[in-house]
């Protein structure tokens, strides 16, 4: 066959045939899949390994093997049970059933340009360069636009690397990831720490780009650590080797990230002054003042306690703040402490036309606010410190660590901030040493929930992110464990999908209904360090795998003795959340 | 591969009708094969039974007392397939033209899996009756040689329609032995000299002569319909129980003694209320003399007792039928096409 094959790099000809293509009644090949029988003996076949089928006309298809199923020569259960003497399972028959396994494929790509499907074909694994030509890969990586995420793990043994089109991740043809699967399997948060390494070598040392990245850190200690190496790489196990091997085939450094910035809330009890699990100087705090929340106020209250009338009363009070002008949140709760003053006289019923029970119901939440919000809004004559964005630059990454907010607050956070890169980015003549940001931000749903009925204040904002972000560079990772509560303009809008291991209720959704019954299946198993890639530029979704993270997981640093006191302190005002 | 596959059925298929256009018949398929539409004559009249054992031995052979030396390892399957393809008019009379592909395949059994042993040898013919048809010699002439198709007498001495029809397939059925007879010659020769390896032919070894046979080929068959002379000597053999093997008996061919066979029914496998011929089969063995014959029988009975699994439910007559010969049977189902495919080519061309 490899005389007659007009590709002959396409194809792992040395493995040798693996089986041969067939099609039946019941089963036909179609232009959009194809069947093939496993060669007795090859036994390394399975679920998402690509495959080439070498047709006699020395043309080559390639394929992703999404169902594998065994057939025996019985025709019903009824004749097996009668072959082993009527249920006896000690029987050993002289004849052993033939049995034999047969592959489903689902085409990738032809080296012919007629769409048919293919009748007998001998069938191979497909060779490196193949993979890359039928995943399209070879035309990006080759123009230097491929960014490494992955290895696919062939059947052959074969590591391949898989890359991503850097137009169709960070933009402007495509932009967005969006990951899903259960927790606890550090696939998710490893996988964005590892891409964002590929990402940042990469386009760092392509100068193709200037890429910055903004992380929030919405629970425990995930991305607190992104500056320490992992302490798994001085382990000497088959699988570290592995991963090393990854490292150096996917072309990316195995060291932590440089230029890590962290960013908390203000703490005014710990003498390090920020609201985060990590206690060893490196986190800065950050605290706003009133002109820069004043818009978000409302938002930070659900609808029972900021009403209609209490947002009556607050655009009087608004107007206040812009005619005085008020300019702290101190100056603020004086103004409304005054204000109730004058109102105790029992003669006055109203203020500024509105009840006086109205307008105590409004000061009373607007004091309440700073405690609810603690470490977020000065207070008690503390200065405010904002968060430079002014200095990401190229190669530089923030991390807004929010998990000591409730989710209000870590939306209001998370949607100030990517307004403002936003606007950086929209803004010409704003000066900056970056043209693409990327933002990464957990438990998505949260914030743009595809049940309408959910509060989402910052929902539009992220949709309008998503729909027109790319253009400008601006470049969503988001993550959630169930991509079905996701709003679907968020998740449509993404070029890349990455599925980790999912429960079989999620898969039920229609989210899924695209994927083969056998790959939905296999979704509920995948190990760690696994994952389902679909990209804009595939036509197929690929399994991967890829390697520890270079950097140490956050929930696997332990600080120095002494710390775990006050961490363990420090979750009494942590809002208890799904780790 | 599938291109080269086909190019050669359409090649083959092509002579066929290059034949009919030659002979001026007309295109005439029908989807059944003759083999169903018509008993082939056994051609077992001519035998002669005489016993080797007076009774049916009243003892089960589902447990073994001693294994046997002999180990069933090759199973051989031949099939035969006779097709309508055409008529042609002679004196107001319809002679039938027939298109026949025969084949022959021994399956090697190793630990219970199995290989096909050399490859499996297939022929096809076109079936015409050369006394009836026009230019005979000439057309045979050119209808031979290295074509994939070549012409062959159907036989049939008289112009009746029927009957050249029954003759089509006796002829086939002829044709047929001749293959498994090239097979198991090569058989004979590299794997026969050890009398340990059995092979179990799917078929009779009547017509075969006991010097292309061996010792160490047992004949299976599926039929138990004995037409022989003195018939009415064997005891009831469908009164047999359950892995009961019947008595021992030669088979004479009158015409040629040294021909002689022995045989002996055997019940493989009975359940409630079956019909009398459920799960018996009778087998036929060479031996030296009727001792021999004695111990063989009640060894071969054991080994076929346990070849009764796997089941081959639901085939056609799936209780006398052994998974071996059902692979032999696919095997040999695959090598050649449906005969609706036949048919759809000569009612498309």
């Amino acid at each position: 066959m490899k005389d007659v094959c007009k590709y002959p790099d396409y194809v792992n000809f040395e493995y040798g045939p693996i089986g041969k293509a067939t099609s039946t009644k019941d089963n036909p090949n179609t232009s959009a899949e194809f069947h093939f029988w496993i060669a007795d003996g090859v036994d390394t076949l399975e679920l998402g390994n690509i495959v080439a089928a070498c047709t006699a006309d020395g043309h080559v298809t390639f394929g992703t093997v999404v169902e594998l199923r065994t057939v025996m020569d019985i025709d019903n259960f009824l004749s097996d049970y009668i072959s082993h003497d009527f249920g006896n399972p000690d029987v050993v028959p002289p004849s052993d059933i033939a049995e034999m396994m047969v592959a489903k494929c689902v085409v990738i790509k032809s080296t012919t340009e007629r769409v048919r499907p293919i009748g007998r074909a001998e069938t191979y694994y497909a060779s490196e360069t193949g993979v890359a030509w039928g995943l399209g890969m070879l035309d990006f990586a080759g123009a230097g636009r491929g960014v490494p995420i992955a290895v696919m793990e062939n059947g052959d043994g074969t590591l391949i690397p898989i890359f991503l089109d850097d137009e169709f991740l960070v933009g402007p043809e495509g932009s967005h990831l969006n990951m899903s699967g259960i927790s606890g399997l550090a696939t998710k948060t490893s996988l964005v720490e590892f891409l964002l390494k590929s990402i940042l070598d990469t386009m760092v040392r392509s100068e193709r780009r200037r890429v910055c990245a903004v992380f929030f850190n919405v629970k425990g200690k995930d991305m607190l650590y992104l500056d320490k190496p992992n302490p798994q790489y001085e382990e000497d196990d088959a699988y570290t080797n592995k991963c090393r091997q990854m490292y150096s085939k996917l072309g990316v450094e195995l060291v932590p990230f440089e230029n890590v910035r962290i960013f908390a809330p203000y703490d005014r009890r710990y003498e390090g002054h920020t609201k985060s699990f990590r206690r060893d100087g490196k986190v800065e705090h950050f605290i706003w003042e009133l002109t820069e929340i004043v818009e978000d106020i409302p938002e930070l209250f659900d609808k029972d306690t900021w009403d209609e009338g209490v947002e009556a009363v607050w655009v009087d009070i608004r107007d206040q703040i812009e005619r005085q002008p008020i300019r702290s949140y101190d100056e603020l709760l004086n103004y409304l402490a005054e204000e109730r003053r004058v109102l105790s006289n029992a003669a006055i019923s109203h203020w500024h036309g509105h009840d006086k029970q109205v307008y105590y119901k409004s000061a009373k939440n607007l004091e309440a606010l700073p405690g609810l919000y603690d470490g977020l809004v000065c207070t008690g004559g503390v200065d405010e410190v904002d968060i430079p964005l002014h200095d990401l630059h190229n190669g530089s990454i923030f991390v807004i660590d929010i998990q000591s907010l409730n989710d209000r607050g870590q939306a209001m956070v998370f949607n100030k901030i990517l307004k403002r890169v936003y606007r950086m980015l929209l803004d010409k003549n704003v000066k900056k040493d970056f043209d693409t940001a990327i933002f990464f931000i957990d438990e998505l749903n949260k914030f743009a929930p595809r049940d309408t009925t959910v509060h989402a204040p910052i929902k539009q904002s992220v949709i309008e992110i998503c729909a027109r972000g790319r253009s400008l560079g601006v470049s969503l990772f988001g993550v959630e464990q169930f991509m079905s509560q996701v709003d679907r303009q968020v998740v449509d809008n993404s070029s890349t999908l990455i599925y980790g291991r999912t429960g079989p209720a999620e898969l039920m959704t229609d989210q899924y209904a695209w994927l083969d019954a056998d790959v939905r299946n296999r979704l509920t198993t995948i190990p760690r360090g696994t994952f389902l890639l679909k990209h804009a530029k595939f036509v197929q979704p690929v399994f991967c795998k890829f390697p520890f993270p270079s950097c140490v997981p956050g929930d696997q640093y332990e600080e120095e003795e002494g710390l775990a006191a006050k961490r363990e302190a420090a979750t009494a005002f942590t809002f208890k959340r799904d780790i | 591969m599938k291109q080269a596959t086909t190019v050669e059925r359409r090649r083959n298929l092509q002579v066929v009708y290059d034949f009919l256009k030659r002979v001026k018949a007309r295109t005439s398929p029908i989807p059944s094969l003759e083999e169903g539409n018509y008993r082939m004559r056994e051609g077992f009249q001519r035998f002669a039974v005489e016993l080797v054992e007076e009774q049916n031995p009243d003892k089960s052979f589902l447990e073994v007392a001693r294994e046997p030396p002999e180990s069933a390892s090759f199973f051989t399957g031949s099939m035969q397939r006779t097709q309508l393809i055409g008529h042609i008019e002679l004196e107001g009379h319809e002679v039938p033209l027939h298109y026949v592909i025969v084949s022959s395949i021994i399956l090697h059994r190793e630990k219970r899996v199995f290989h096909a042993w050399k490859s499996a040898i297939k022929n096809e013919y076109i079936l015409a009756p050369l006394k009836f048809l026009p230019e005979a010699e000439k057309v045979k002439a050119e209808f031979s040689g290295d074509l994939p198709v070549t012409l062959n007498d159907t036989g049939g001495e008289e112009l009746n329609y029927t009957q050249l029809r029954i003759a089509a397939v006796n002829r086939a059925r002829d044709l047929k032995w001749e293959t498994r007879h090239d097979l198991l010659a090569m058989w004979r020769e590299e794997e026969g000299v050890d009398a340990n390896k059995l092979n179990i032919i799917n078929d009779s070894l009547l017509h075969t002569d006991n010097n292309e046979l061996k010792e160490n080929m047992v004949g299976f068959l599926r039929m138990v319909y004995v037409p022989f002379e003195n018939r009415d000597r064997l005891s009831n053999h469908l009164m047999l129980d359950e892995f009961q093997r019947g008595q021992l008996f030669k088979i004479i061919d009158p015409e040629k003694p040294e021909n002689t066979k022995y045989s002996w029914f055997l019940r493989m496998r009975q359940i409630a209320k079956s019909e009398p011929e459920y799960g018996l089969i009778r087998l036929e063995i060479l031996a030296q003399n009727d001792d021999e014959a004695r111990r063989r029988a009640d060894d071969f009975s054991c080994l076929m007792v346990r070849e009764r699994f796997p089941v081959t439910f639901p085939a056609p007559e799936w209780d006398k039928l052994i998974f071996p010969h059902k692979l032999c049977d696919q095997y040999l189902s695959s090598l050649v096409p449906s005969s609706e495919t036949i048919q759809s080519y000569f009612l498309s061309e």
